[in-house]
């Protein structure tokens, strides 16, 4: 399932908790680390799986916002514009989508299966 | 006493009872063989390494033997065993020696976990210590046999022993695995160095092994802390070029060539970062081997700040 229909959720943020569609995560199952360079991209062990991953920024911060309880939307939404300013909604919401699948595919995060 | 002091006599009698033990550092391996070819080459690869006396310790016991069977005597073929255990295909006779040097490789690899075990060449000079992590046909080992026939140390051609706890990485200064097109660059490039006659494998192409220096040989018990991280890369007729890399990308790279990255979880993970933590990283593309020794003469000016 793609994230449903973002823009849509956009309206309903502050209902809608994503915690509707993906579990929260548990940071303690994880460890990380990113270079004293920052050259924009984490290393993420999953203790689990004993898979590494490497995430850009971005995605890193999505990742650790998806541990908050209850995370909304529009947390999310309103850090990607911080992050990418000059991005028109809609190009932030497909960029969140694929953020998101892409964390799931990764099995980072888990869906509920929960569907609007 | 070292293995040069032995006749060549000496060195068949002790194969063919399975009682010459050498001094690998950081280990001890016990060789076993009646195929009379690798007497020869282990008396010249291995001349400047320590003989010890039989009733040592070994990590490793290691045999060499002739398949039996009618083959013989018509198509003569060689078996690895590791503990007895024969391991691996068997292998045309002519490929004794390389066969002898991957089993080892392997029995390595295979059981040093109390080590971060890397693909990577090593080498060092005046406290500068390169980790030259690879895929094969990289030009890894070309670049490091120019390199220590340039005043570099040998640590390893091929397994980085990355130590946990110290940060330091061990090397066996054993031979260099040339192949192909770098049998005769290396050749050329240093006249004087010791090869073994080159042979064909079905899975490498032609192989030939380099003598390690002497120089790298007695020095092999000192460890070394890496400070760079270089990812070779020979690309015909390009100009010697060194850039930053990223040391994400290095860490993934560093977890790939890494033989017990898995086996340590995530010990592993801390491994790798500690190491990339205490490197610069780079990437170095090269096709002349005097333009290359160059770069490596001055790493941190031909890099940048």
């Amino acid at each position: 399932m793609k994230f449903p229909h973002t823009l849509s959720i956009i309206g309903w943020q502050g209902i809608l908790s994503l915690s509707n569609l993906y579990c929260s995560v548990e940071l303690s199952k994880f460890e990380w680390w990113s270079s004293s360079e920052d050259d924009g991209h984490i290393l993420l062990y999953d203790i689990d799986s004993g898979d590494t991953h490497i995430l850009g920024a971005d995605a890193f911060e999505i990742f650790l916002l998806m541990a908050e309880k209850n995370v909304s939307f529009d947390i999310l939404v309103t850090k990607c514009q911080d992050r990418l300013p000059d991005q028109d909604a809609l190009l932030l919401s497909r960029y969140l989508d694929e953020t998101l699948a892409n964390l799931a595919s990764l099995g980072l995060i888990r869906r509920l299966g929960y569907q609007l | 006493m070292k293995v040069a002091e032995l006749s060549k006599k000496l060195v068949l009698d002790l194969l063919s009872r399975g009682e010459l033990t050498l001094q690998l550092s950081p280990f001890v391996v016990r060789f076993n063989s009646n195929v009379p070819a690798i007497a020869r080459d282990i008396q010249i690869l291995y001349a400047d390494f320590d003989v010890l006396p039989n009733t040592d310790f070994a990590d490793f016991h290691v045999e060499l033997r002739f398949v039996f069977g009618i083959r013989r005597w018509l198509s003569p073929q060689v078996q690895f065993f590791f503990d007895g255990r024969p391991s691996f295909s068997n292998l045309p006779v002519a490929q004794a020696f390389p066969t002898l040097e991957w089993g080892l490789n392997w029995c390595v690899a295979a059981h040093s976990h109390q080590y971060l075990v890397i693909h990577a060449a090593v080498i060092e000079r005046d406290g500068v210590t390169v980790l030259l992590p690879a895929p094969p046909g990289a030009g890894k080992s070309t670049l490091c046999a120019a390199l220590i026939h340039r005043g570099w140390r040998l640590l390893s051609d091929e397994l980085a022993l990355f130590d946990f706890s110290s940060g330091l990485v061990f090397g066996m200064a054993r031979p260099v695995s040339l192949k192909n097109r770098s049998i005769d660059i290396i050749r050329r490039f240093s006249p004087n160095s010791v090869l073994t006659t080159p042979v064909m494998t079905e899975s490498k192409g032609l192989v030939a092994l380099m003598k390690p220096p002497s120089g790298s040989v007695m020095r092999v018990i000192e460890p070394a802390r890496p400070n760079w991280i270089i990812l070779p890369k020979f690309e015909a007729d390009s100009a010697s070029l060194l850039v930053k890399h990223s040391p994400a990308r290095t860490f993934l790279l560093i977890a790939e060539q890494s033989f017990n990255y898995h086996v340590h979880g995530q010990n592993g993970f801390k491994a790798v970062a500690a190491l990339v933590d205490q490197c610069r990283c780079a990437q170095f593309t090269y096709s002349d081997l005097d333009d290359a020794i160059e770069v490596f003469s001055d790493l941190d000016s031909r890099l940048g700040k």
